[in-house]
C-alpha cells in the first residue's frame, strides 16, 4: 500500500516529467478570423481569436465597433500532444450581429499578450439589405417569381491558365454557386472525357460564400489537375447534375390523434422527409487553347519534358577495373509531367559499354503534377582509357518563361585500372567473332534434331474448326449423363412407368431363349420361353404380379384402353397355345415331346413380336 | 426404330469416328519430308561448325519456310546469328525459341548472354506471370484441354456411379483445377500473342508521334524487347515498362502474333 505522500510524489513526479518532455517555452502565435464575411442584416457571424504557446493570455478587446453588435467570449481552450510535441491553444470566439448594412472594417488592431504585442490584420464584412435574403424554401422563392432556377444554381468552370502549352500541367476548377435551395451533396459530372486531356479526379476544397448581384451564394468548389496531350483548342462542355432536395407535403394536422407533442417529433429535420430531384445546373463551357511547343530553341536531347525540373547525378564507383561496372544516378525532381519524364541516358561509346537506364525510385503526387524520379545507368569502361565520362543533359520547356532549359551535370572523371584477370576485350555488338568470345562465356553450342517433324505448322491444329467442334462432344456427353441420370431418379420414384419402359428389353431376352430353343427344336424349351416372354411383357407393361399375368387381367385393362378386339383375340390364341404346349404335354408325360420344326416356331416368334409391337403402341 | 432390336451399334460407330479424328489430327510428317527436314538441319548444322554461319542461317530459315519450326531450328538459327554478329537478330530467334520451350535452360542462358552484349535488358514480370512462364502455350493448351475431358468424363461417372463417389469428386476438384491452371497459362500466352512482343534490330529512338520530325521520347537500344501496342502504317506504337513511343516498323520484327484473319501463329 502506497502512503498518501508516496502518492502524491508519484503524481508531482508524473507532472514533472510531462513538463519535462514538453518544450521549454513555445513561441507565442495569434490567429484572428471572422467567419462568414458576407451576411445579411439579421445573420451573425463569428469572431475568433486563437492564441497557441500562450497559457493564460488576455482576453482580446472587440468593443465598440461601430455597425455591429459584440457578445461576450467564449473562451476555450485545447492541448494536444502528437509525437511528443504539446500544442496549446487558447480560443476566444465572438457573435457579431450587424446593426447595418454596407461594409465594415474590422481592424486592424493590436493585441497584448505576455508581455508581447501582435498586428492583427483588417477584416471586411459585407452586410446585405435583409430584403436582398429570401427564406430558405424554393416554394417560396418560386412564388415570389423573383428567380429562375438559373439564377438560383449555376456552377462555373475554370482553368488556370486558359493558354498552356502540350504537356503543360494546370488546374481547372468547377464552383458551383447556389442560393435558397438545398443542394443535395452529391454532385456530378457527365460528358466529361475531353479528347487532348488527361485528367486526375476531382477533389472539393472548402466552401466559401460569394456575393453575385447583390445576392448571397453559397459556393462548393472542385478542382482537379490536367495535362494538354496535344496542341490545339479544347472545348470543356461537361453537363453538371446535382440533386435538389424539396420537403415533401406535411401531413394534415388536427383531429382526434392532434398531439403537438408529437407533432413537433415528427416535424424535427432528422424524421424530415424530403425527396431529391436531379436538376442540370447551368454551365457556361470553357476553352482551353493548348500551344504547341516552339521549334525555336528547341535542344535536340528535348524528350517532351514541361515544367520546372531540378538534376542531380552522381558517379558510383569513380575508382574502376576495366570491365567493372559504373553505375550513373540521376535525379529529376520538380514539376511537370513527371508521368511521361525519360531519364537523360549515356550514348554508347568505343570506350564504354552502356546498358539501358532503369527507373529505381518514383515519388510522385497522386495528380502525377510533381515529384521525384531516380534513374540508374550501367555503364562498363571498355579500356583504361574511359577515364572522362561526358556530361549529362536534360532539356525540359519551361511553360512559365516559355523557353527551353537545359541542366548539365558533369562530365565526369573516372580512375580506370588495367582488369586484374588481364585483357578482358568488351565487345560492340557489330564485332562479335566467335574467335574473340572471352573462354567460359560463350552461348551453348546447336541443338540436336528434333524427334519429330511436325506436319503442319505449329499450332494450326489447335485452332482449327474440327479441333474446337470435337470439345462440343464432352459437353454433350455430359448433358446426356445428365439427362440419363435425371430419368434414373424419375424412374427410381415411378415404379409403373419403369417397369413400363422395362417391358420391351425383358420381352426381347424371353425371345432370344425361344429363337436358341427353336434352332435346337426342342419345343418344351420354345413354348416355356414364349410363355415367359409374354408374361414378362405384359407383366411390365401392366404392373402385374408374377403370378397375376393372364388374359383376364390382360383384358381386362385392354378395354379400359380400346384395345382393338382383333388383337386381343390374337393374344388369347398364341396365349392358349402356350398353355396347351406347356400344360398339355405335363399333363401327357407318355405322349412324349415331339421335335419343333422351325416352320411352326418361326410364325410363332413373328407372331409373337408383332403382338409386341402393336401392343407397344397402345396407351394404356 | 424396332425396340426389340439392339440400338447401341450406331454410338459405337460414332465413337470410333471421333477417336479417328483424334489420331489424324496428330499425325507426324510423312517419311519422305521428315528425311528431307533432317538433312537439311544436319547440313545446316555441319556449316556451322565450319565457320559458314551465314549459309546454315540460310538452311536453317529454308527449313522455317518449309513449316518446320520447332524450337531446335529456332535456337539453332539464332546460334549462327549471333555468330554471324547480329546480336538484335540473336535475341529474336532466342525469343522465339523460348515462346516454344520457356523452361529450356540453354534457350534462358543464350538469350541472356544475348542480350548481355546488346546492353538491353529482359522486360520484368509479375510473380504469377513467372510462374505462368513455365509451360508453353501447347502444354498449357494440352493440360486445359486434358482437364476439360477428364471433367466431363467424371462430371458423368459421379452422376451415373453409385459406388466411389467421394473417390471421384476428389478426382473433379483435381480435374476443374488443372483445367483452371491450363486456361490461365494459355490465356497469358495468348496476351503475348494478341499483343506481340517485338525485337528492336538496330538502336532507335521511339518518337512521340507517328512522323519523322516528331519529337524523341526515349532511346531504345538494339535487342531490346517491346511489347506493340498498335500500327499505324508504316509506325508501330511500342511499350516498353510504362512508356510508349512510335517507332518506324522496319526497326524491328515480331517476336510471334496471331494473325488477324487466319489462327495459324506468324513467326
Amino acid at each position: 500500500m502506497l502512503s498518501s505522500f508516496q502518492r502524491w510524489g508519484l503524481i508531482a513526479g508524473g507532472a514533472g516529467l510531462l513538463l519535462a518532455l514538453a518544450p521549454a517555452r513555445a513561441a507565442v502565435t495569434v490567429e484572428f478570423d471572422i467567419q462568414p464575411r458576407v451576411l445579411h442584416v439579421g445573420e451573425s457571424a463569428q469572431a475568433q481569436f486563437t492564441v497557441r504557446g500562450e497559457k493564460r493570455p488576455t482576453t482580446p478587446p472587440l468593443q465598440n465597433l461601430p455597425g455591429l453588435q459584440v457578445s461576450d467570449p467564449a473562451v476555450g481552450s485545447q492541448t494536444t500532444i502528437i509525437n511528443g510535441r504539446v500544442d496549446h491553444f487558447v480560443t476566444f470566439t465572438y457573435q457579431l450581429m450587424p446593426t447595418r448594412t454596407g461594409r465594415i472594417k474590422v481592424g486592424p488592431q493590436r493585441y497584448l499578450t505576455g508581455g508581447q504585442s501582435f498586428a492583427l490584420a483588417e477584416i471586411e464584412l459585407q452586410v446585405l439589405p435583409l430584403n436582398a435574403a429570401t427564406d430558405n424554401t424554393p416554394a417560396t422563392a418560386g412564388a415570389a417569381g423573383a428567380s429562375s432556377l438559373a439564377d438560383l444554381v449555376f456552377a462555373r468552370l475554370t482553368a488556370e491558365p486558359v493558354t498552356v502549352y502540350q504537356q503543360q500541367s494546370f488546374t481547372i476548377q468547377l464552383a458551383v454557386y447556389f442560393r435558397d435551395i438545398n443542394l443535395d451533396r452529391n454532385i456530378s459530372l457527365s460528358n466529361w472525357q475531353p479528347e487532348g486531356l488527361s485528367l486526375s479526379a476531382f477533389q472539393e476544397l472548402a466552401g466559401t460564400r460569394a456575393v453575385i448581384s447583390n445576392q448571397i451564394y453559397n459556393v462548393r468548389q472542385f478542382r482537379c489537375q490536367a495535362r494538354a496531350l496535344s496542341s490545339g483548342r479544347i472545348s470543356l462542355t461537361p453537363t453538371v447534375r446535382g440533386g435538389l432536395v424539396i420537403p415533401r407535403a406535411r401531413r394534415q394536422r388536427g383531429g382526434v390523434f392532434s398531439d403537438p407533442f408529437m407533432d413537433s417529433f415528427f416535424d424535427n429535420p432528422f424524421f424530415a422527409q424530403s425527396e431529391i430531384r436531379p436538376i442540370d445546373i447551368d454551365l457556361t463551357p470553357l476553352d482551353i487553347t493548348v500551344k504547341p511547343w516552339p521549334a525555336e530553341g528547341r535542344p535536340p536531347n528535348f524528350s517532351g519534358a514541361v515544367g520546372r525540373f531540378t538534376m542531380e547525378a552522381r558517379v558510383q564507383p569513380q575508382d574502376v577495373a576495366v570491365g567493372d561496372p559504373v553505375t550513373v544516378t540521376v535525379q529529376l525532381e520538380g514539376q511537370g509531367n513527371l508521368e511521361t519524364l525519360a531519364a537523360p541516358v549515356l550514348a554508347a561509346s568505343d570506350n564504354f559499354k552502356v546498358y539501358e537506364a532503369k527507373l529505381t525510385s518514383k515519388d510522385v503526387n497522386d495528380t502525377q503534377t510533381a515529384g521525384r524520379k531516380v534513374f540508374e545507368q550501367v555503364l562498363i569502361p571498355r579500356s583504361t582509357a574511359a577515364t572522362n565520362l561526358p556530361a549529362l543533359a536534360f532539356s525540359y520547356f519551361n511553360p512559365g518563361k516559355g523557353v527551353y532549359e537545359t541542366l548539365t551535370r558533369g562530365p565526369f572523371r573516372l580512375q580506370v585500372r588495367p582488369s586484374a584477370a588481364g585483357a578482358v576485350a568488351i565487345l560492340k555488338a557489330g564485332e562479335l567473332a566467335p574467335t574473340a568470345t572471352p573462354e567460359g562465356r560463350d552461348i551453348v553450342y546447336l541443338k540436336p534434331a528434333p524427334a519429330r517433324w511436325a506436319s503442319a505448322p505449329q499450332g494450326s491444329w489447335l485452332t482449327s474448326p474440327g479441333f474446337w467442334g470435337l470439345q462440343a462432344l464432352p459437353l454433350l456427353a455430359v448433358g446426356v449423363t445428365r439427362l440419363i441420370s435425371r430419368r434414373r431418379a424419375a424412374l427410381s420414384q415411378d415404379l409403373r412407368r419403369a417397369r413400363r419402359l422395362r417391358a420391351p428389353r425383358s420381352a426381347r431376352a424371353a425371345i432370344r431363349q425361344a429363337e436358341i430353343a427353336l434352332r435346337q427344336g426342342q419345343r418344351g424349351p420354345f413354348f416355356e420361353a414364349l410363355w415367359t416372354a409374354l408374361a414378362a411383357y405384359f407383366g411390365n407393361r401392366l404392373n402385374l404380379a408374377p403370378g397375376e399375368v393372364s388374359f383376364e387381367a390382360l383384358a381386362a385393362a385392354a378395354q379400359r384402353a380400346a384395345t382393338p378386339p382383333a388383337l386381343l383375340e390374337r393374344i388369347r390364341r398364341l396365349l392358349a397355345q402356350c398353355e396347351q404346349e406347356r400344360f398339355g404335354r405335363a399333363t401327357h408325360p407318355e405322349q412324349g415331346a415331339p421335335a419343333l420344326p422351325a416352320d411352326e416356331g418361326e410364325p410363332l416368334i413373328e407372331e409373337l413380336q408383332a403382338l409386341l409391337r402393336a401392343f407397344e403402341r397402345i396407351r394404356l | 426404330m424396332n425396340p426389340f432390336r439392339p440400338w447401341f451399334g450406331s454410338i459405337r460407330a460414332a465413337a470410333l469416328g471421333t477417336l479417328t479424328a483424334v489420331l489424324a489430327c496428330a499425325q507426324p510428317a510423312g517419311p519422305d519430308a521428315a528425311v528431307a527436314s533432317n538433312e537439311i538441319f544436319q547440313k545446316a548444322g555441319r556449316a556451322y561448325d565450319a565457320g559458314r554461319y551465314g549459309e546454315a542461317a540460310g538452311l536453317y530459315e529454308q527449313l522455317i519456310a518449309r513449316g518446320q519450326g520447332p524450337m531446335e531450328v529456332l535456337f539453332n538459327l539464332a546460334n549462327a546469328r549471333f555468330r554471324e554478329g547480329h546480336a538484335s537478330a540473336a535475341v529474336l530467334g532466342y525469343r522465339r525459341a523460348w515462346y516454344l520451350a520457356p523452361r529450356d535452360a540453354d534457350i534462358r542462358a543464350n538469350l541472356q548472354f544475348a542480350l548481355d552484349q546488346t546492353g538491353a535488358t529482359l522486360p520484368a514480370v509479375t510473380l504469377p506471370a513467372r510462374l505462368l512462364q513455365q509451360g508453353s502455350l501447347r502444354e498449357w493448351s494440352w493440360l486445359a484441354l486434358a482437364g476439360f475431358w477428364l471433367s466431363a468424363a467424371l462430371t458423368c461417372g459421379l452422376w451415373l456411379a453409385a459406388r466411389r463417389r467421394a473417390l471421384l469428386r476428389g478426382l473433379l476438384i483435381c480435374s476443374v483445377a488443372a483445367l483452371l491452371l491450363g486456361l490461365a497459362g494459355a490465356g497469358y500466352w495468348a496476351g503475348l500473342l494478341r499483343r506481340p512482343e517485338a525485337v528492336v534490330l538496330q538502336p532507335t529512338q521511339a518518337l512521340f508521334a507517328p512522323l519523322a520530325n516528331a519529337t524523341e521520347h526515349f532511346a531504345l537500344l538494339a535487342g531490346a524487347l517491346v511489347r506493340i501496342e498498335q500500327q499505324s502504317g508504316d509506325w508501330l506504337q511500342i511499350a516498353r515498362g510504362r512508356q510508349t513511343g512510335w517507332i518506324p516498323r522496319a526497326r524491328c520484327a515480331t517476336v510471334c502474333a496471331l494473325q488477324s484473319r487466319s489462327t495459324a501463329l506468324n513467326w
